[in-house]
């Protein structure tokens, strides 16, 4: 199966269906895909909207390092879904396997991650230029 | 126009209209829910919110400045 995406807001982000597999909650979040992150990750913030709680004392909790420096991160169950780009109506096209992504404290960006975890699921991803503008061409 | 696309549409609308906001809509209607300067006050709306019949779409204008992201876990 071939999806083809276009950029958001002239980037390669792209709307995702993001579950909380603890509480079941459903979100449409836009995540960057980014081949420079190991782990698909979060700012830190957005746990909240998940309603979990990174200081309690069941969140695992790791270290992470980037451009920013070496930063706090905290591991929640959520999984990733890519949404159908080509039909008439709201569809999931397929779903990660991955059941975590890291909640980072020093990420201070406006949107997700899709990092190399989940970039490895799919068979190849294309970015390329078209007549209508940039997409992402991701095989499953 | 596909779903997709006209959900880009509407979420590249509203990133535009609520620049130095958190914006939650309605994935099915496309309507603006709520918009927070923060997480907290968000996820704090986001609870109170009634009559939203498709998934909560929560997004924050994508800044035009490049990005540099690079995050690697440490063992």
């Amino acid at each position: 199966m071939t999806l083809t995406y276009p950029f958001l807001a002239g980037k390669p982000t792209i709307l995702v269906s993001v579950e909380c597999l603890l509480s079941g909650k459903t979100y449409i979040i836009p995540m960057l895909i980014d081949t420079g992150c190991d782990e698909t990750s979060f700012p830190a913030h957005c746990a909240a909207t998940f309603g979990h709680n990174n200081n309690d004392r069941r969140v695992k909790k790791t270290w992470c390092s980037g451009v920013g420096g070496r930063s706090r991160s905290y591991l929640h169950s959520v999984q990733v879904s890519l949404l159908h780009p080509g039909l008439a109506r709201h569809s999931i096209a397929w779903t990660s396997h991955l059941p975590k992504a890291a909640f980072i404290e020093n990420l201070h960006c406006t949107f997700g991650l899709l990092g190399m975890d989940i970039i490895n699921e799919w068979k190849s991803l294309l970015l390329k230029k078209t007549r209508r503008g940039r997409r992402i061409v991701i095989r499953l | 126009m596909s779903y997709y696309e006209q959900l880009v549409k509407h979420v590249e609308r509203s990133m535009n209209r609520h620049p130095s906001s958190t914006v939650v809509m309605d994935s099915d209607t496309f309507k603006v829910l709520a918009t927070g300067k923060s997480a907290k006050t968000l996820a704090r709306r986001l609870r109170k919110v009634k009559g939203a019949q498709g998934i909560p779409v929560v997004f924050q204008r994508i800044s035009d400045n490049a990005v540099w992201i690079l995050t690697q876990r440490i063992p």
